[in-house]
């Protein structure tokens, strides 16, 4: 496929996400403006049908596969939480999203994925702080982008 | 709590669940437990020191805790006009959580008012032309009583308004907002807990991360501040309740949350009137 048709069809999905959320009545200034931002939230879509807001900030950058990286996150007993991690990378990569609990515990409920995005989905039982840990591995020796989106009910 | 200790080198984390590819099923069982993080042996990057949770995530759990009398939490109008940066800052973040409390108590001239205030603000702060179509928003939605897109207008508000700061290398002054409207939450939340103390209930408050990041941050502006009084004395009371919501294990006593509440109005006093 060429670069083209690689950006219209990165475009048209972009589009297509960016429509969703306006239906979902997600804030306007959630437009979507990069492509691993979009792919998460492509992965987001049947959560926020099912009624979880989603977070209108987001975290995102580079890195290298089988690079770790963790986000804190304060979370509390109540609010169940999706964390949805996606790359626009067109390299063949697996993408891991793991949540832990502040002593190091495995809190991970339930998981979802696709080509591009993994999902992982949390019911805390205690409030307090929780790592967010992912990774991308593949045989690619680019940097790889990523995006992390969040949102609770 | 420096990111230093998350960066300790090189033992590989092993994650307990293979990843899925696209041709698998969509959803895996529960696995809960099943894997272990050694901390003080994480091999990557910290990208954020903690995540600052938006105020709708924690009245979505206020929202669990029965029916309280919300009307009674909504602040007296009349707000000081500050000049200091820091100071309109965290007069800003104090007054998009008051907003939310006129949301819970569905106070639709709260909410009005709140609006023109956070627009009047955000204005000392050079923003207006940023957050003027969120305020527009806020006051549609409160006249349709529609309180769902009011949250949504005040979480987008403070993002803005952090964004924006952030874009012009002020993170730091970001923070003040977000700590206005903690503590001003706080306030509420504790108080809330009081009048029907459980356990349970006062879990809600356990943030030491939290308060440990927003004490770095108001200790970075001390270095800058012209009235570092003001935020040393709010760095300070943040420290406490650090130390208070560190005191238990799994939940916070009567008497703690007594005190949390104490210490938040009194911050609150200071960051929402002159003197």
């Amino acid at each position: 496929m060429s670069a083209s048709g690689i950006m219209t069809m990165k475009s048209l999905r972009a589009a297509a996400v960016a429509c969703v959320c306006f239906f979902l009545a997600v804030p306007p200034a959630f437009a979507v403006v990069d492509d691993a931002h979009s792919a998460a939230l492509e992965g987001a879509m049947e959560q926020v049908k099912d009624g979880f807001k989603l977070r209108q900030e987001y975290w995102k950058g580079t890195l290298k596969a089988g690079e770790q990286k963790m986000v804190k996150h304060q979370l509390f007993k109540g609010n169940q939480v999706w964390f949805w991690l996606g790359t626009s990378t067109e390299a063949e990569v697996k993408l891991e999203i793991e949540v832990y609990d502040a002593k190091g515990n495995k809190v991970s409920a339930e998981k979802r994925s696709g080509s591009d995005f993994a999902a992982v989905h949390v019911d805390p039982k205690k409030t307090g702080t929780y790592l967010v840990v992912f990774k991308i591995t593949g045989k690619t020796k680019d940097d790889i982008d990523w995006a992390l989106v969040y949102g609770w009910k | 709590m420096t990111p230093v200790r998350f960066l300790l080198a090189a033992v590989a984390v092993g994650f307990g669940v293979g990843v899925l590819r696209a041709d698998d099923p969509p959803v895996v069982p529960p696995n809960k437990g099943g894997g272990e993080l050694d901390l003080t042996q994480f091999p990557g990057q910290v990208v954020d020191e903690v995540i600052v949770p938006v105020p709708s995530e924690i009245f979505a759990v206020l929202d669990k805790l029965g029916d309280p009398d919300w009307k009674a939490q909504v602040a007296t109008p009349g707000r000081p006009g500050f000049t200091e940066r820091t100071d309109v800052a965290l007069l800003l973040g104090a007054t998009v959580a008051d907003g939310f409390i006129g949301v819970q108590a569905e106070d639709r001239k709260t909410v009005e008012n709140i609006g023109r205030e956070v627009l009047a603000l955000a204005t000392a702060l050079g923003l207006r032309e940023d957050v003027l179509k969120h305020c527009q928003a806020i006051d549609d939605a409160a006249k349709g009583s529609k309180w769902e897109a009011v949250r949504s207008e005040l979480d987008a508000t403070q993002a803005t308004v952090r964004a924006k700061m952030e874009s012009m290398r002020d993170g730091a002054l970001a923070e003040c907002v977000s700590v206005g409207g903690w503590l001003r939450g706080t306030e509420v939340a504790t108080d809330v807990i009081m009048k029907a103390y459980s356990g349970e209930r006062a879990e809600l408050l356990l943030q030491p991360d939290l308060a440990d990041y927003f004490n770095d941050a108001l200790e970075e502006m001390l270095t800058r501040a012209r009235n570092a009084d003001k935020l040393k004395a709010i760095a300070d009371g943040v420290a406490r309740l650090r130390e208070i919501m560190q005191s238990g294990d799994d939940t916070l006593s009567e008497k703690a949350v007594r005190e949390m509440h104490g210490i938040t109005a009194g911050l609150v006093k200071s960051i929402t009137t002159k003197g």
